[in-house]
């Protein structure tokens, strides 16, 4: 469950700061975009990452939790990697809906 | 000694050298990552592999299992100065139980018994004889068939130059953070490199912490002279004062007493030494010459009192209450262990300790209670060790590499980063000939040493997946009473690979890999069935009798399995397997390859 949290947030969080990048913008808008928009992403992606540190840390203590995000965040990194690759478009919904899906359980479960 | 036969300058040589240093190192670290995350699942392949224990299925309480438990310890060694029963948990089905005889030595492996006890009855199961998972948790670092410190010392060097390499490889790979999402796939050598960069740099994380750890954990066979010169060579003296604990009693008699132990492969000298100590992943057994001895070495503390009344505990009936009691204590947790202390005689006392911890700084040391076991009351609860901080950075490693913490999610994801480095390794070997390819095509021939990686290359990759396939197969297929049969195990792997050399060698690579593939995902998508066939719990009844263990197992074999079909699909639709990828220094310079 916590791990579903974890996941759900840094699944988003990476598949903004993937669409910050020029080249992943081309995958999926067909164009870049404009660089302050860019920059917005990178921020709110970091930034996102960074809160779904929380729930992780809120579900295993300090240690165990840190091992576990880095641990997630590779497996979101990988999943929005795979779907640039092939479904970059799916990336637009499925980014969203997954962080959303992630931050409901986490609101639910608190 | 080039593939040519022309003479050479130093530089090609050195050049030479470099090359096939790499690619063995790499095949080296391949071994290491594939043996090394299986043993994630250590306790699960004990497991499995001894069906006998598949029958034991826990009693709906944990008092339950300790009573029938308590009465089986009392049949099986009512002389023993200690017990030690490890409680049925998610990863284990039965009690496992160890204890030491009067007159034995209270510390070290010698002197230590072991049997499994059922958890509903209580009656011991003898399983068959088997290393089981042991095997591959111990190749991963030792080898086989070498000295260990030798073995050690080859798997520590190919560990510093795969930490080097990553260390190097982050800071010179300038467009590490720009490729981080991109893979291109179906552009031969150029889709080898995303994918052999994917794999390292979204799992960088996991490969930093278990190279930096693996080399932790091997610092006392690398660099034993700190831990020689300060403790006179008692490296036990030195891992005891390491982990914040007094010196045992007679701990000056270890090494004798250890010579004998060796062939458990035992967490004996060197491995105290090496710093992975105190049995960490053999988890059960280990411990309990440390942690069940708190007091113990004074047999007759309470002997004068004599009287029978004193010494006939009935700690069937006593256990019930204590155990209420340690889980008011801990509402969080299940008692994993219970150590009775001069079990039937005066001054017995029964310690609890909690399964799992909160905590990868104090190595998973769990909460403890002691109670004595005639009236029932509270004798002592010991703190948790507090570690220096940098015991506590060394416990933390350690912990990690060995998933010693891990919950059921994190010891998947942990495998799941282990099947991430273990492809890292892979693609850098297949790199190491897909680059070849224009050389051999202006060449019109494929010179013998390309042959040569391409086969081995083969006989690693697939061949060693295969070869475990074989060591779980022959695990049920040899009859369970045959002589020497964990030794067959054994053999039947190594033999298994052997032929995967020679199949690899005969056949065309594409012929090779494409069969290999094929065998391995066939081999360990049937386990599930052979399973159940063979005497063991299959895939719906372990999941009915909630032995997660098993279940475990299963889903591990079939995630293999469906790992080695998509490769296969892979080669079939693709039809030129010749042009695998490789890049000459896999293991040495996973990520530094990408330079432009």
């Amino acid at each position: 469950m916590n791990a579903m949290i974890v996941l759900g947030l840094s699944y988003l969080a990476m598949a903004a700061v993937a669409l910050s990048m020029g080249r992943h913008q081309g995958q999926v808008f067909g164009r870049e975009m404009a660089a302050s928009k860019a920059w917005l992403l990178r921020i709110g992606g970091w930034a996102l990452l960074a809160v779904a540190l929380a729930p992780a840390l809120g579900a295993w203590g300090t240690s165990v939790g840190i091992v576990a995000w880095l641990g997630l965040l590779t497996f979101a990194a990988i999943g929005a990697g795979v779907q640039l690759t092939y479904a970059a478009r799916s990336l637009l919904w499925s980014g969203p809906a997954v962080g959303a899906g992630a931050a409901l359980l986490w609101v639910a479960s608190a | 000694m080039r593939i040519d036969g022309k003479p050479e300058g130093i530089r090609q040589s050195m050049s030479w050298l470099h090359t096939w240093t790499g690619i063995a190192l790499g095949w080296l670290l391949y071994a290491v990552f594939f043996t090394g995350t299986l043993s994630y699942f250590l306790d699960e392949i004990n497991l499995w592999m001894k069906p006998e224990l598949h029958a034991s299925v826990s009693a709906a309480s944990n008092a339950q299992t300790a009573q029938v438990a308590l009465a089986g310890m009392q049949k099986l060694a009512p002389n023993a100065n200690v017990w030690t029963l490890e409680l049925p948990n998610e990863r284990q089905n039965t009690v496992a139980a160890s204890w030491r005889d009067k007159g034995q030595p209270m510390t070290g492996r010698a002197g230590v018994k072991r049997a499994e006890l059922d958890a509903a009855t209580g009656e011991q199961i003898k399983p068959r004889e088997t290393r089981g998972g042991q095997f591959l948790y111990r190749f991963h670092f030792e080898l086989h068939s070498m000295p260990r410190n030798l073995a050690r010392w080859i798997v520590g060097i190919a560990t510093m130059f795969m930490f080097v390499a990553i260390i190097s490889g982050v800071i010179t790979h300038k467009k590490i953070f720009t490729d981080f999402f991109t893979f291109r796939p179906k552009k031969g050598q150029r889709s080898w490199l995303d994918a052999h960069n994917a794999t390292a740099v979204l799992a960088l994380p996991f490969h930093v912490m278990i190279t930096f750890s693996g080399l932790l954990l091997l610092m006392g066979t690398l660099m034993p002279w700190g831990a020689d010169v300060a403790y006179d060579g008692n490296t036990q003296a030195y891992n005891m004062a390491r982990r914040g604990l007094a010196p045992p009693p007679g701990a000056q008699q270890q090494g004798a007493q250890r010579e004998g132990s060796q062939r458990e492969g035992a967490r004996g000298d060197s491995m105290q030494r090496g710093g992975a100590t105190e049995g960490a992943r053999e988890g059960r057994g280990n411990r309990e010459g440390r942690e069940g001895r708190g007091r113990e070495g004074g047999e007759g503390r309470g002997g004068q009192r004599d009287g029978a009344a004193l010494t006939q505990v009935d700690l069937s009936a006593a256990i019930g209450p204590m155990l209420a009691q340690a889980r008011a204590e801990w509402p969080q947790r299940e008692v994993g262990r219970i150590v009775v202390n001069r079990p039937n005689q005066p001054g017995a006392t029964v310690e609890l300790r909690a399964h799992g911890s909160d905590s990868l700084t104090t190595r998973g040391a769990s909460e403890r209670i002691v109670f004595d076991a005639a009236t029932g009351k509270v004798e002592e609860r010991p703190p948790l060790p507090e570690p220096s901080a940098a015991s506590a950075v060394n416990n933390v490693f350690a912990a990690t590499h060995m998933g010693r913490f891990a919950g059921p999610a994190l010891r998947w994801l942990l495998f799941l980063s282990g099947v991430a480095g273990t492809a890292m390794i892979a693609t850098g070997l297949v790199l190491w000939v897909v680059k070849r390819l224009p050389e051999r095509r202006k060449l019109g021939r494929t010179p013998f040493g390309h042959r040569l990686v391409e086969s081995t290359n083969i006989a690693v990759i697939t061949g060693l997946a295969l070869a475990t396939a074989a060591y779980f197969w022959l695990n049920r297929l040899l009859p369970a009473d045959l002589a020497g049969r964990a030794d067959w195990e054994i053999n039947g792997f190594f033999l298994v690979w052997l032929a995967t050399l020679v199949h690899a060698a005969v056949r065309t690579p594409r012929a090779a890999w494409l069969e290999q593939c094929v065998a391995v995902t066939v081999l360990f998508a049937l386990l599930p069935l052979l399973n159940p066939l063979t005497g063991g719990n299959g895939l719906f009844a372990s999941i009915a009798h909630g032995q997660s263990g098993l279940v475990g197992f299963d889903l591990a074999m079939l995630a293999i399995a469906a790992l080695f079909a998509v490769i296969a699909r892979h080669i079939v639709r693709k039809g030129q397997v010749g042009a695998k990828p490789g890049r000459a220094a896999a293991g040495i310079d996973p990520i530094g390859k990408a330079l432009p």
